[in-house]
């Protein structure tokens, strides 16, 4: 069963304000290209995935918001670990949300492949808007791996 | 005091950092470790009073690295900050010996509350 998405949206909208200072209010899908997608992988009783899309100046902007650094100074190691630390919280939140025995995989960042941001066959996305950008929040469910548990 | 933070996230380290001054505990020397095999090398020379450490990392975990502490007769005081805190690794932290688990995302006032009593805040 998917965790709520009403559940995934509040997560989000706290570790936004609380971790970044920044404000991740309902909003609509964008056809703007993602560039980055970072995800991670819960396995155990529940079997999925919990990934974030980020337009180029988002991860920019997180990153700086996070470092508390000037705007578009940092690394593309710095923007990953940013973004990679963001789908550890949320997904890490997710991961406690179901009662059996979960693990929670190390986060990874991708280019935004098309097939990284199909809408997934076992899943829900929430849109949001972060400082006029665009971002999506994917929770996908693996159903046939979860069924054989 | 010395703190060693532990945590595979560069940006998670600073921020760590960051809060432990927003929360009254500025003035205290931090040293920082990537992962449980760095931190367990570094404590292992002595000095520190303090392990703030991520649970979920590389090469050793968190839960593994307090392991390693415990059983190699230390009982400094060791927190977990992690974003992963059901109540069942609650449970697993405090019988591994942790003193404290602090959830991901926290707040300045997190963390005051879980090391009152573990440091003395500065002046």
């Amino acid at each position: 069963m998917l965790p709520r998405e009403d559940v995934v949206s509040e997560l989000t909208r706290l570790i936004w304000s609380t971790m970044l200072g920044l404000d991740a209010v309902e909003g609509s899908e964008s056809a703007e290209a993602a560039a980055f997608v970072t995800s991670v992988d819960i396995s155990g009783s529940w079997e999925g995935t919990v990934s974030i899309s980020f337009t180029r100046s988002l991860a920019q902007h997180v990153t700086s918001a996070m470092l508390a650094s000037e705007p578009a100074t940092a690394t593309a190691a710095e923007e990953n670990d940013v973004m990679g630390e963001l789908a550890n919280m949320i997904g890490g939140n997710v991961k406690g949300l179901f009662s059996g025995p979960c693990q929670l995989s190390l986060p990874r960042v991708e280019p935004a492949a098309t097939d990284l941001l199909r809408a997934p066959p076992s899943g829900s996305r929430s849109w949001f808007e972060c400082d006029g950008q665009a971002f999506s929040v994917t929770v996908s469910e693996r159903a046939e791996l979860g069924r054989d548990r | 005091m010395k703190i060693l933070v532990v945590d595979d996230s560069k940006a998670m380290r600073m921020i760590v950092t960051r809060t432990l001054r927003q929360a009254g505990f500025g003035g205290h020397e931090i040293v920082e470790a990537v992962n449980g095999a760095e931190g367990l090398a570094a404590v292992s020379k002595g000095g520190f009073d303090l392990v703030l450490s991520d649970w979920n990392m590389p090469e050793m975990s968190g839960f593994e690295f307090l392991l390693a502490l415990r059983v190699s007769g230390s009982l400094i005081p060791f927190g977990f900050v992690t974003s992963e805190s059901t109540s069942a690794m609650r449970q697993q932290a405090t019988d591994g010996g942790a003193n404290f688990l602090i959830a991901k995302p926290f707040t300045p006032e997190s963390f005051a509350e879980a090391l009152k009593g573990v440091l003395a805040i500065a002046a």
